[in-house]
């Protein structure tokens, strides 16, 4: 099963719990396979594949949905304002908790853009929104993990004077 | 405090571009203008290569997990669970669809259409069905079974080994069934894979050729006592005066016939008059060869 593995790691980010992922993509094979009729052949078999398990987590989302994360507004208005730098060296579950603690609309487009590496028209047909939703919603992601990562720079920071003391 | 060009709004600008850079989605007129930018900018730069760093490192951390192999074993069971699914009213057509699909899911993309029409029995449990007392339809089973074992549940279908590894996984003296098979195959199908396997206690050599979404598998197996009833049964055909037998499952067609000392299977999504013509193309090379790895 080719897809098997990207699918399980999308799942596990989307969830941050192993048995639920793969419960996720379980639901995820058995729902497309009993949708096969809307498949197109000739199609992308992948991006159908995605678009079936984004079905299935937004099915099961409220079990784990934080509500308190979400933010209402979409059209979030980039400014110029000074970017903290980010951490040369970042361990990777450092990279990791930042990512999983980013708000789950913002992590599901990053995943599919940056990780899965899905056109913005791809993302878009997956997550039935539009590409200009993906857009900001990328970009936002993007700038929420890298202001979570920022925070490290002060944590190593810290790091660095104690072993110089 | 860093210097902007702000004057010019230009490191604005190109900073609105930025994500739309790194996900590679700019028009061309516009890439070149970031391009053109970042080359004077140390300031965008570093923002870009900061962007850059932390989408490749998550690309990595969350790429480094693995799923566990009994969940790929749990779909596997779920999706051939025929109580599951009811396809009682469903026409020949959608079963023939749905095999596609199946197909496409468990990693191998069978040609749409090859085999439409064509007789497509329970296509949803690949664990075919033979009748009691079936004894040619047992023994097809065999060659079936691996194909499915090999091909499609293992994925090899899927593989294309250099010519070193055919020859490194096939023994000596199977090696020369490759250039063969090669050789009596219509023109466009390709020897991908040729390695010697074991299913249920019994060992194999095994060649897939392809031709796009067309597989055909070659299997060879010792008969150890094997043997396909003589005379009576219907599907029974002869090429070059070897009765050849025939059984179709779920969407793929077996032609088997025995040698001496060897059973021989082909298996393949094809059409069954196809399936027949390649099986019989290959019939008396493949004999010949066996009987002289045998002398």
């Amino acid at each position: 099963m080719p897809h098997l593995n990207d699918l399980f790691r999308t799942a596990l980010r989307m969830t941050g719990n192993r048995s639920e992922a793969e419960d996720l993509v379980q639901e995820a094979y058995l729902q497309a396979w009993k949708s096969f009729h809307r498949f197109e052949p000739g199609t992308n078999c992948r991006a159908w594949l995605y678009k079936i398990l984004f079905h299935v987590i937004q099915h099961h989302r409220r079990r784990w949905y934080n509500r308190s994360a979400r933010e209402s507004d979409e059209s979030v208005v980039e400014t110029l304002a000074y970017e903290p730098p980010v951490p040369q060296d970042l361990r990777d579950e450092d990279v990791l908790a930042a990512f999983d603690k980013i708000p789950s609309h913002y992590r599901e487009v990053v995943l599919l853009a940056d990780v899965n590496e899905f056109s913005y028209k791809e993302v878009a047909e997956t997550l039935s929104m539009p590409v200009g939703t993906v857009m900001s919603r990328l970009s936002r992601g993007r700038k929420l993990l890298r202001q979570e990562l920022a925070g490290f720079a002060t944590r190593y920071g810290i790091k660095e004077e104690d072993r110089s003391a | 405090m860093k210097i902007l060009n702000f004057e010019n709004g230009q490191c604005n600008r190109v900073r609105s571009y930025l994500d739309s850079y790194l996900s590679n989605e700019l028009m061309v007129e516009t890439n070149l203008e970031v391009l053109k930018h970042l080359e004077s900018c140390a300031d965008c730069s570093r923002l870009l290569d900061d962007r850059a760093r932390i989408k490749a490192q998550l690309r990595r951390v969350v790429s480094n997990v693995q799923a566990p192999e009994a969940l790929q074993d749990r779909i596997r069971n779920d999706l051939r669970r025929p109580q599951r699914f009811n396809f009682s009213f469903t026409p020949s057509w959608m079963l023939a669809a749905a095999a596609v699909v199946l197909a496409a899911i468990l990693g191998v993309i069978f040609r749409p259409g090859v085999k439409s029409g064509g007789s497509v029995a329970q296509p949803l449990s690949l664990s075919a069905e033979v009748k009691p007392g079936d004894v040619a339809g047992q023994l097809l089973k065999v060659g079936f079974d691996d194909h499915v074992y090999c091909a499609i549940d293992h994925g090899m279908a899927n593989k294309r080994f250099t010519s070193e590894a055919l020859s490194e996984k096939l023994s000596p003296k199977s090696a020369g069934l490759v250039e063969l098979t090669k050789e009596k195959m219509p023109q466009g199908f390709d020897v991908v894979v040729g390695h010697r396997c074991h299913y249920q206690n019994r060992e194999f050599v095994h060649l897939i050729a392809r031709r796009q979404a067309e597989v055909v598998s070659l299997i060879l197996t010792r008969k150890n006592g094997a043997a396909f009833p003589t005379g009576g049964v219907a599907a029974e055909m002869t090429a070059a005066g070897v009765p050849m037998h025939e059984a179709s499952w779920h969407n793929l067609e077996v032609a088997g016939f025995e040698t001496s000392n060897y059973l021989v299977f082909v298996v393949s999504n094809e059409v069954r008059t196809e399936n027949e013509k390649i099986a019989a193309n290959l019939l008396p090379g493949v004999s010949d060869f066996l009987r002289r790895i045998d002398a």
